[in-house]
């Protein structure tokens, strides 16, 4: 929002510099959002006006909020009396449906003499950025700017029959100003006459109606629509305008006849114009609300004690009216244009903004810690962190958006995504973790270990998000049983068992590996121990196989099966690859080691009989036998 | 009478001048025979076993000391102080030559290696830059008593607007351009402070946690905006709290993260889910307050929005306003994370295009 200075001087006595205006109400809520500019010798202050607040896209809203913050009286612009407005118009007004639209105030105003605007208009317009068109219909957007109430005027003996508000038929066609054509929906809700569309209500006019050279007389109105009706038209027809910014937000149906007022005075002043009458359609009156305010509820939110008196008098300039001012309770009367004041809660921010967030005390809390509810699936990622890099792998994150076809999970559509590479969420990790391969091989790295750690989802009946590691490692010799090792001393590390199914590993070339874990299935396995304690050594006992088995023979399932052969077995391992001896067999070499579960000595006994035990498992499960040659 | 006396006297005088005797010869053997093993000895292990001879407990110094209570006192005093220097001189001798031997060894082992040559590589793996940031904010409110907490990415339309003070058809959604998977049930997260709703709903109270994240926006990617991005939230709820405890801890957290003398303003702001709402800057270190490109001419620049829990969001996650009360603030960490470690494009950070320097 656009706040000239010299305009705001209209309504409130300001001795402070720019800058100082800005920052006051910066601190106040409506935030400095840019340079303070120069235009035509005029200094202007931009500020963000936030969605709760439509009062203050106004000048007038702005200058109230300054008086108050700067405790100065603010002095409303002149405006024609409402009596004037009598007697009641022969037009009539049809809204189809009263819950699009509150109010829709008109009045007729003859005498009109379309021409330049006086200087002094035409300046302040500039400030704002708004081009001059002509007298009439610089007026209403001078009103808009100055009270926040977007207007309309037609051409009065342009309209035929009836002024109806009603939705659009599906596909009717309209010209809005400057010649956008557009194609409207149901959902579009317009101000027609008999015969033809003269406005998409809240949004834009079109020149079917509007004020030109030859117009005498026009029937000027402001309106109060439902709010998301018209930001929903605002959206699909993609038409931004300084009057759906307004009405696409809550005003109050009051605002329209102080506006008509107001314009019907500018329109008097500059060009000797006079309403000769109105018709209004306000079925049903907004009443003006009153909330109660506890004043330890200021201090208990607030954290500060303010005395009732201040309370009072900060409300008041605001333009809240307080009644009731009892020990500690007060009955609050809100202004019209403050639609944003709902709850008691909004009184405390009221009063606490006027009297400066920068006088709350900075304390940190002296409650005793909650309960420590730290999830504990975070913290198993943090140790996987520590992990991976410790094995030398950079950490990488990529975005869930995605185009990936290829895929063995069903995967997750976005409905409204704005690029065909973004239209689905991510099922593996693997797709954007070869493309940061790409990159590392881009910068001739001959080894390239990165990971990743983030979640990937996938369609089963309902929508499944799985918190998932992938890990891409390569170099000139990469094998598949160094990307396995680190998984598994990845797991083992973790203090979690090891299973099979919590992981896979896919070549990606031939040595080029990608192995994706899923965090959320080892999260749940068994804890193990990663480390022993032992306060003398342990008496160990170690002892080889040196066996001949079928080249079918699986090393995993025969190291597996030695492992369940007796609890004494410790530690189980492949000594050396196997080599094929013939068509039929290969070498088995096999370490282990014994130890007793009390840590006394393992006999020559007990040793003879666990190996005998192995080998005849070994025979029965999978025909291995010793070598003759050991 | 007399006489008897001086015989006895002259007799303990004759047994006397034989103990300084063989003291005085005790002392120079030891000397004797520690010159010729020390002479002979080549290593610092037959040095060590003289050491122990010699110097130990049980060691041959320690034996002549136990001579000593035979003398009278003066001449305990000249023998002491010739045990002594003994000692002294045998300790320092044995220490030069241990030293002198363990240096030739060095010499020896390093002899054959070129010491200005570097050092093998091991490479260990670095984080991503915004882990590094979540890591540090974390430690900071992992200290005031907070727990990470997580929730999902895919959310409702009740955990991400509803429960948040944002109805169907409020303005704020305008704001936020939502990625929806199933219109308007299911959406992808606008925001961490779903998982705050999600929270307030399970857990016990009092509360305390922060909220690390990736959040959507159907936004076209940009330098500065990107579809996918991460924010940090936190929220205390507890009996009594107050934004005098927000500022206190927002306070505590900008010095932390941007230094001690840093500047900061604490100023009204508007955020559905939060009545009172706040924001907190911190003056423009570019400018110093004077205003500049980088803060838009303000002189400040927005690092947070805060304010105390709206009520509607309390009772909406079956809370009683009346008993409990709380603050939450949030902030996007890529502005962070790109100005800490000097990355110009948003889109960079997620893009696997950060190549890890290979540390050397």
């Amino acid at each position: 929002m656009k706040v000239p200075i010299n305009w705001l001087k209209q309504y409130v006595e300001i001795a402070q510099p720019a800058s100082q205006i800005a920052s006051i109400l910066t601190s106040i809520g409506h935030m400095q959002d840019g340079p303070i500019q120069k235009v035509k010798g005029g200094l202007v202050i931009d500020i963000e006006i936030r969605q709760n607040r439509p009062d203050c896209l106004s000048i007038v809203g702005v200058a109230r909020e300054l008086a108050a913050a700067t405790n100065v009286k603010i002095q409303y612009p002149q405006i024609e009396n409402t009596a004037t407005f009598s007697p009641k118009g022969n037009w009539k007004i049809v809204v189809e449906d009263a819950s699009l639209c509150f109010r829709f105030n008109t009045i007729k105003i003859d005498n009109i003499k379309v021409g330049k605007s006086p200087e002094w208009l035409k300046a302040l317009l500039e400030f704002c950025g708004m081009e001059s068109i002509n007298n009439v219909v610089d007026i209403t957007n001078y009103v808009m700017i100055e009270f926040g109430q977007p207007l309309h005027a037609f051409d009065a003996n342009l309209i035929t029959g009836d002024i109806v508000i009603r939705q659009a038929r599906q596909n009717e066609k309209f010209t809005a100003l400057g010649e956008k054509k557009l194609i409207l929906t149901t959902d579009d809700l317009v101000i027609a006459d008999a015969e033809k569309i003269l406005a998409l209500s809240g949004v834009i006019g079109s020149s079917t109606a509007g004020v030109n050279s030859e117009t005498k007389s026009i029937i000027l109105e402001g309106a109060t629509y439902n709010q998301a009706s018209i930001r929903r038209t605002s959206l699909r027809h993609a038409i931004r305008t300084e009057a759906s910014t307004r009405l696409g937000k809550f005003l109050h149906p009051q605002l329209t006849s102080v506006a008509l007022c107001r314009s019907a005075y500018l329109l008097k002043e500059t060009c000797g114009a006079k309403v000769v009458a109105s018709v209004d359609y306000y079925p049903k009156i907004f009443e003006i609300a009153s909330l109660e305010l506890s004043t330890d509820r200021i201090l208990k939110l607030g954290g500060v004690k303010i005395d009732n008196i201040k309370i009072s008098q900060i409300l008041q300039a605001l333009g809240f009216e307080v009644r009731g001012r009892s020990a500690n309770k007060l009955t609050v009367l809100i202004p019209y244009f403050r639609t944003d004041v709902l709850c008691e809660e909004d009184l405390v921010e009221e009063v606490l903004r006027m009297y400066g967030y920068d006088k709350i005390p900075s304390v940190l809390p002296n409650s005793a810690p909650s309960q420590d509810i730290q999830s504990r699936y975070f913290e198993l990622e943090e140790k996987i962190r520590d992990i991976m890099t410790s094995l030398g792998f950079d950490e990488h994150i990529t975005e869930p958006l995605t185009t990936e076809t290829v895929s063995n999970k069903i995967p997750i559509i976005l409905q409204n995504s704005l690029t065909s590479e973004k239209s689905m969420l991510r099922t593996t990790l693997q797709h954007s973790l070869e493309k940061v391969l790409v990159n590392y091989q881009k910068h001739r790295r001959l080894i390239t270990k990165i990971f990743e750690i983030g979640k990937i989802f996938f369609d089963i009946g309902g929508f499944k998000e799985q918190r998932t590691l992938g890990v891409i490692f390569s170099s000139s010799s990469a094998q598949y049983k160094e990307i396995k090792g680190i998984i598994t001393t990845l797991i083992s590390q973790l203090g979690k068992e090891i299973h099979q199914s919590d992981y896979f590993i896919v070549p990606i070339d031939r040595h080029v590996w990608y192995a994706e874990v899923n965090i959320d299935s080892v999260f749940g396995r068994g804890n193990i121990d990663t480390f022993s304690v032992f306060t003398s050594p342990p008496l160990v006992v170690f002892q080889d196989l040196s066996l001949v088995a079928p080249v079918e023979a699986r090393v995993g399932e025969v190291l597996d099966t030695i492992r369940k052969v007796d609890k004494r077995i410790f530690e189980v391992e492949l000594g050396e690859e196997p080599k094929i001896i013939d068509n039929q067999n290969k070498t088995l070499f096999i370490k282990f080691s014994l130890r007793n579960q009390n840590d006394s000595n393992v006999s020559k006994k007990d040793i003879d009989d666990l190996r005998q035990q192995i080998l005849n498992k070994l025979k029965k499960n999978f025909l291995i036998s010793l070598s003759s040659k050991a | 009478m007399q006489h008897v006396i001086l015989l006895s006297l002259q007799r303990l005088w004759k047994l006397r001048k034989n103990d300084v005797r063989v003291m005085d010869q005790q002392i120079n053997k030891v000397r004797n025979t520690f010159s010729e093993l020390f002479d002979k000895s080549s290593s610092i292990v037959s040095l060590e076993t003289i050491q122990i001879e010699y110097l130990g407990r049980k060691g041959q110094i320690n034996h002549l000391a136990s001579q000593l209570v035979k003398l009278s006192l003066s001449e305990k005093k000249i023998f002491g102080k010739l045990v002594n220097s003994l000692k002294q001189e045998i300790s320092s001798l044995i220490d030069q030559k241990k030293l002198a031997l363990s240096k030739k060894k060095h010499q020896t082992l390093l002899s054959e290696i070129d010491t200005t040559s570097p050092g093998t590589k091991y490479l260990i793996g670095q984080l991503h830059p915004t882990t590094l940031v979540i890591r540090q904010i974390n430690s900071f409110f992992r200290y005031l008593g907070y727990g990470v907490y997580d929730g999902p990415e895919i959310e409702t339309d009740e955990y991400n607007f509803q429960k948040l003070n944002v109805p169907a058809d409020h303005p704020a959604r305008e704001l936020q351009d939502t990625l929806y998977i199933v219109e308007p049930e299911y959406l992808l997260r606008t925001h961490t402070s779903s998982v705050e709703t999600r929270a307030m709903t399970k857990e016990q109270l009092p509360l305390q946690i922060v909220v690390p994240g990736k959040v959507y926006r159907n936004e076209t990617a940009n330098a500065t905006n990107n579809s996918m991005f991460y924010q940090y939230e936190g929220l205390r709820i507890d009996k009594n709290i107050s934004m005098a405890h927000l500022r206190g801890t927002l306070d505590r957290f900008v010095r932390f993260l941007y230094g001690e003398n840093t500047k900061t303003r604490f100023r009204c702001k508007y955020y559905p889910q939060v009545e009172p709402g706040a924001g907190m800057d911190i003056q423009c270190n570019f400018c110093n307050g004077n205003g500049c490109q980088v803060c838009k001419y303000r002189g400040w620049i927005e690092v947070l929005g805060a304010g105390m829990v709206h009520p509607n969001v309390l009772t909406s996650c079956k809370i009683d306003p009346e008993i409990w009360s709380g603050f939450a603030f949030g902030m996007g960490l890529d502005r962070l994370v790109m100005l800490k470690y000097g990355i110009d494009d948003v889109r960079k950070l997620y893009s696997g295009q950060l190549i890890v320097k290979q540390n050397t």
